[in-house]
C-alpha cells in the first residue's frame, strides 16, 4: 500500500480503522473472555488461536469488501504486525487482575475491550509517532480543556465525553475562528483526547465499544446532511424533526435552536446565550446532549 | 435555509444512532429495485433505512452504482447537450431556455427574485431512475438547483444567487445532469 494511503488511514481515517479493527478483534476474543487463560502455555495457546482467527477474518473482509474498504482492512492487517504490543498488554493486564484478586469479579469482555483500545493506540503510535505539529495541537487542546473546566472541574470520565469535546469545539470556533491549526470537527477532537489524554485511558470511546454496535456495524456510518437527504422520504423526516423539536422542554428547544442557528433571535456565541439565560456553559452542553438524545429517539422512531 | 440547518441536525442525530438489529434485512438487489422504483420501497423498508446506519451505508453504495450507470447513459444521450438562450418569450417576465428533452422557465418575481422551473419530456424522464436527483447547472460551474422530479417530471425552485439568471444566460450554457 502506498505511504500516503497508510498515512491517511492512520490519521484522518483512524477512527474508522480503529473501530473496525477493534470490532474484528472482539469477535474472536473468546479464548480470553470465556475461559481466562493461565499464564504460560495456556495463554500462548489462547493468543495463537485469537491471532490466527483475527487475521483470517481480516483477510476475508479485505477480499469481500468494496470501494475503499479493502485498503482499510489491508492497513488493519499491516497494523497487526505490531500485535505483540496487544499480546503484552493482555498478558500484563490479566496478571494484574489475578494479583488484585479481581479476576472473578470483573467483566472479562469489558476488560478485553479496554486493553484492545489502549493497545491499538500504542500500535498506531509505533507505526506513526506523533508529529511535532500534532503534539503542539494536542498541547493547545489540553490547555483549552483545562481552562474550560477551571470554573467547575471535570472528573476523569466527564473530561472524556462528547459533551466536553463539543464544548471545546465551540470554543475553538468562537475564540479562534481563523486558526486553521485547531481541529474543526468533533471526531478530530475526540481522536486527540483518546490518543493523548491520560484521563481518557480508562474511559472507553462513546458508542464505539458497545458489543451490539461492534457486532453489526462494520463500516463507518457518519453521513453528511447532503448524503442523508438522498434517502427516501427525507423531507418527511425533516418535518418529523420539526415536530419533535416542538415536544422538547422550552429551555432544551432554545439550546438546540441556538446550537444549530435555528432560533428567532440569533446569538453570536454560546457565552452570550448562556449569560442571557443565566446558564453555565456546562449546563448548556448537558442540555444539548439530553435534547439531542430525545430528538434522536423521536425522529427515528418507527411509524405506528 | 432553515431546511438546510434541520438537515445538518438530522445528520448529527443520525450519527448518534446505534444498530438495533430489529429491522428487516434489505439485500443489494432489493435496494436496487427500490432505487429504480420497481417496486418502490415500502413504508417498513423506509423505516428500516432510517433506523439502521449500516443499511443506510449499503443504500448509498448501491445508489452510487445505479446512478453512475444511468449517468453514463445520460451523458452519452442527446439529453445532456447544453442549451443557450435563443430568444425572449412574448411575456416580459418569462424567459425560456429550450434544451433537448427539457425546458427551463425563468419567471421574474421582483427586481431581485426569480422562480425557476425545469420540466423534462417523457422520453428524458424514462432515462432517470426514481431516486435520482437532477442537477441544473451552467458551464461556469454554477449550480442553479437540484432535487427530485415531481410526478409530472418538474423541478421548481427559487433562484439562489445574487447575480441575475438572465445576465448569467447571456454568457453561459445550461445543462441537466443526474446526481
Amino acid at each position: 500500500m502506498k505511504d500516503e494511503l497508510c498515512a491517511l488511514w492512520l490519521s484522518l481515517r483512524w477512527s474508522d480503522l480503529r473501530n473496525n479493527l477493534a470490532a474484528v478483534l472482539r469477535r474472536h476474543s473468546a479464548p480470553f473472555t470465556t475461559i481466562l487463560p493461565a499464564k504460560g502455555q495456556e495463554f500462548e495457546r489462547a493468543w495463537d488461536t485469537f491471532l490466527q482467527a483475527s487475521i483470517l477474518d481480516l483477510q476475508r473482509r479485505q477480499r469481500h469488501a468494496k470501494g475503499e474498504w479493502p485498503d482499510m482492512f489491508g492497513m488493519a492487517i499491516g497494523l497487526m504486525g505490531e500485535a505483540g504490543l496487544l499480546r503484552d498488554h493482555l498478558s500484563d493486564h490479566w496478571d494484574r487482575l489475578v494479583a488484585d484478586g479481581r479476576i472473578g469479579r470483573c467483566d472479562p469482555e469489558a476488560e478485553f475491550n479496554k486493553i484492545v483500545r489502549i493497545a491499538l493506540r500504542d500500535m498506531r503510535k509505533r507505526v506513526m509517532p506523533l508529529s511535532p505539529d500534532r503534539q503542539k495541537t494536542w498541547n493547545r487542546l489540553d490547555r483549552i480543556s483545562r481552562d474550560l473546566s477551571r470554573a467547575s472541574p471535570y472528573g476523569k470520565a466527564e473530561r472524556c465525553t462528547r459533551t466536553h469535546f463539543r464544548e471545546i469545539l465551540d470554543h475553538c470556533f468562537e475564540a479562534f475562528p481563523d486558526d486553521k491549526a485547531l481541529p474543526r470537527t468533533l471526531n478530530t477532537i475526540e481522536e486527540y483526547f483518546y490518543e493523548n489524554c491520560p484521563d481518557c485511558l480508562d474511559v472507553l470511546p462513546e458508542d464505539t465499544d458497545k458489543s451490539a454496535l461492534a457486532d453489526r456495524q462494520e463500516f463507518s456510518d457518519v453521513l453528511s446532511a447532503e448524503e442523508l437527504m438522498l434517502l427516501p422520504d427525507a423531507d418527511a423526516r425533516i418535518s418529523k424533526l420539526s415536530n419533535c423539536l416542538k415536544k422538547l422542554e422550552a429551555i432544551e428547544r432554545d439550546v438546540v435552536e441556538m446550537a444549530y442557528g435555528l432560533g428567532v433571535v440569533s446569538y453570536p456565541s454560546v457565552a452570550i446565550f448562556c449569560s442571557s439565560r443565566t446558564l453555565s456553559r456546562r449546563d448548556f452542553y448537558q442540555l444539548r446532549s439530553d435534547a439531542e438524545a430525545k430528538l434522536k429517539d423521536c425522529v427515528f422512531s418507527l411509524r405506528s | 435555509m432553515k431546511q438546510g440547518k434541520l438537515a445538518v441536525m438530522l445528520a448529527n442525530l443520525a450519527s448518534l444512532q446505534t444498530e438495533t438489529g430489529s429491522h428487516p434485512e434489505l439485500d443489494a438487489s432489493r435496494l436496487e429495485e427500490g432505487i429504480l422504483g420497481r417496486p418502490p420501497f415500502t413504508p417498513a423498508e423506509i423505516d428500516a433505512l432510517w433506523s439502521s446506519p449500516s443499511l443506510r451505508q449499503s443504500f448509498l453504495d448501491v445508489r452510487r452504482t445505479v446512478i453512475g450507470r444511468f449517468r453514463s447513459r445520460w451523458e452519452a444521450s442527446s439529453f445532456s447537450a447544453p442549451a443557450i438562450l435563443r430568444a425572449a418569450a412574448g411575456n416580459a417576465d418569462l424567459t425560456i431556455v429550450q434544451g433537448n428533452g427539457w425546458i427551463v422557465e425563468i419567471v421574474q418575481l421582483s427586481d431581485a427574485s426569480w422562480a425557476i422551473s425545469l420540466t423534462l419530456s417523457v422520453e428524458a424522464r424514462a432515462q432517470i431512475p426514481a431516486m435520482a436527483e437532477i442537477l441544473l447547472a451552467d458551464d461556469g460551474l454554477l449550480e442553479w438547483g437540484r432535487g427530485r422530479l415531481s410526478g409530472q417530471g418538474a423541478l421548481d425552485f427559487e433562484w439562489p444567487h445574487a447575480e441575475s439568471p438572465l445576465v448569467r444566460m447571456h454568457s453561459h450554457r445550461l445543462a441537466v445532469d443526474l446526481v
